[in-house]
């Protein structure tokens, strides 16, 4: 498969999944639509520092941690949820299957579209937190180049992670929710979001170490105030492991596939 | 007619209860999946060196936000679901009230919620060694059954009024989340916004049910102090529930003269 065709197949996904997540109302409120829930959400844990009256500091880890959250969550579930959402809601994973695109290519296009649409929560989110918590924008320094390059590289540990749950989600529906759940409700515990991980007691802050979002979310932290400017060891390390879990979440949904096929679980509906 | 009412309201409770308690699976999960986002914001509290008492309203509030997600995904939009799966239609052919099947549905969904909320709350206190007023015991009992009636009355409302919506209920139900948890201050108390929100958030049950909370189990206030809260709990219960019976009558009205009770995939 070309480079050119492959970006063609990626962009035609995001465009479908556009459509199918947007055709239900105008551009307008669709947009303001997409942005209440993280926004609100940004402010519950935001209002936690407001009600003691922390450290600006503190006030900016978790800003910056919840609001890359919820750009996490939009893009797990944006793969995740595919494949449910296909199968049990629009019943249209059997013709999806049938497409002349690898299966998997087909679940991380649809979860690039919601990822995308997370950036305009997030700005919003962002802004809203930092007018809340007083941080004076003439003293962020983004690094917009190595920010971009984070951001893109978040999406290879996210789709991982998107592609493990949808693996699990080829045999159950119901209890593929309660992992969704899960995963998510355990990056915010063991993720940096809102507290620092290395808080954590033993043997609690060994799982935080092992995961790629602990050292994302550092590096976007240091990245729009400015106090890293270069290609340091944390990106390497970064790189390492997002592509070792993309390979091992790529292994483990293949060979999910080829068991969900051979017992004809592909296109079964149980409506849950 | 009121013995008819609870007859159905009993039947819909019974198998709400069954059906969410039959795998224990979805309890364990129920439990211990909150518990993930309690602890995370324990953790935030205990990096700013907040005092106890910011851990343990947290630890109420959150157990609390069950109730809010049962009301939104189990009373507002079921009745949406039932006509999507065509029950609603065998529910008005069986000449059941529909007030009690919502009642019933209100009952069972509080019961469920209270088995879960409970758990998450012992689990957070054993864990973060959270000290709460026992003294309390009663008048807290007596002001979260209030605040669970006021809470499924509205969730009664928005029941009859989400008949109207589409496929967009969904959405709806989105939308109306987190803003109500946050005016509900379930990680916060609500004395830290200014005091225009903090009157519309005493509009608003669960608001009212978790600084009632905060004020008798970790404040170590009396009934006496916290009585305004009871009055406008029993209120808002009242008014809630009127409401809901007129929306829910006009809505049945309108669904058979135009046809609406059995339209699905709108």
């Amino acid at each position: 498969m070309g480079v050119k065709s492959f970006i063609r197949k990626i962009l035609s996904l995001v465009w479908l999944s556009y459509k199918i997540e947007a055709n239900w109302t105008s551009i307008g409120n669709y947009l303001a639509y997409i942005t209440v829930r993280p926004t609100f959400t940004l402010l519950l844990m935001i209002f936690i520092f407001v009600a003691v009256r922390g450290n600006q500091q503190f006030g900016y880890f978790i800003l910056v941690g919840q609001a890359f959250y919820n750009l996490i969550g939009s893009g797990i579930m944006g793969v995740a949820y595919t494949l449910w959402d296909d199968r049990e809601h629009y019943r249209m994973l059997k013709y999806m299957y049938i497409m002349p695109v690898n299966f998997s290519i087909y679940l991380v296009g649809r979860g690039l579209y919601k990822y995308i649409e997370g950036i305009l929560p997030l700005a919003i989110s962002f802004i809203i937190g930092s007018i809340i918590i007083n941080v004076p924008f003439t003293e962020l320094h983004i690094q917009w180049s190595l920010l971009i390059l984070n951001y893109l590289l978040g999406y290879v540990w996210i789709v991982a992670l998107g592609l493990l749950i949808a693996s699990l989600m080829f045999f159950t529906t119901e209890y593929g929710w309660i992992v969704i759940e899960s995963l998510m409700a355990s990056l915010l515990l063991f993720g940096n979001i809102i507290f620092p991980s290395d808080l954590l007691p033993f043997p609690l802050n060994l799982i935080s170490n092992a995961l790629p979002i602990k050292i994302w979310i550092d590096l976007n932290r240091e990245l729009i105030i400015g106090d890293l400017n270069y290609f340091n060891f944390q990106f390497v390390e970064l790189v390492i492991m997002s592509f070792s879990y993309l390979i091992v979440a790529l292994l483990i949904f293949k060979e999910s596939e080829k068991i969900a096929r051979k017992n004809g679980l592909i296109d079964i509906v149980t409506t849950h | 007619m009121i013995k008819e009412i609870l007859k159905v309201a009993y039947a819909r409770a019974y198998v709400r209860i069954k059906g969410t308690n039959r795998d224990i699976t979805h309890y364990i999960a129920d439990v211990f999946l909150p518990l993930f986002g309690v602890s995370a914001i324990l953790f935030a509290y205990k990096a700013l060196n907040a005092p106890e008492i910011f851990l343990a309203s947290a630890a109420i509030g959150a157990s609390m936000m069950a109730f809010w997600y049962n009301v939104l995904w189990s009373m507002a939009s079921q009745f949406y679901w039932e006509r999507e799966h065509g029950n609603l239609t065998l529910f008005v052919a069986s000449g059941s009230p529909l007030t009690g099947i919502l009642l019933g549905m209100a009952l069972g969904g509080a019961f469920n919620m209270t088995l879960r909320a409970s758990g998450v709350l012992i689990l957070t206190i054993i864990l973060f060694n959270i000290k709460l007023n026992q003294a309390a015991i009663l008048p807290t009992f007596l002001l979260f059954i209030l605040t669970l009636t006021s809470l499924y009355s509205l969730g009664m409302i928005f029941a009859s009024s989400f008949l109207r919506f589409g496929r967009s209920v969904s959405k709806v139900n989105e939308l109306l989340g987190e803003p109500i948890l946050f005016l509900s201050g379930v990680y916060f108390p609500i004395g830290v916004f200014p005091l225009a929100i903090q009157i519309l958030a005493s509009f608003v049950p669960l608001a009212l049910g978790i600084e009632g909370l905060r004020e008798l189990l970790v404040l170590n206030k009396s009934m006496n102090d916290v009585i305004w809260i009871y009055l406008l709990l029993v209120f808002l219960t009242f008014l809630f529930s009127f409401i809901a019976i007129k929306l829910l009558r006009k809505m049945e009205k309108e669904g058979r003269s135009k046809g609406t009770l059995t339209l699905r995939w709108e």
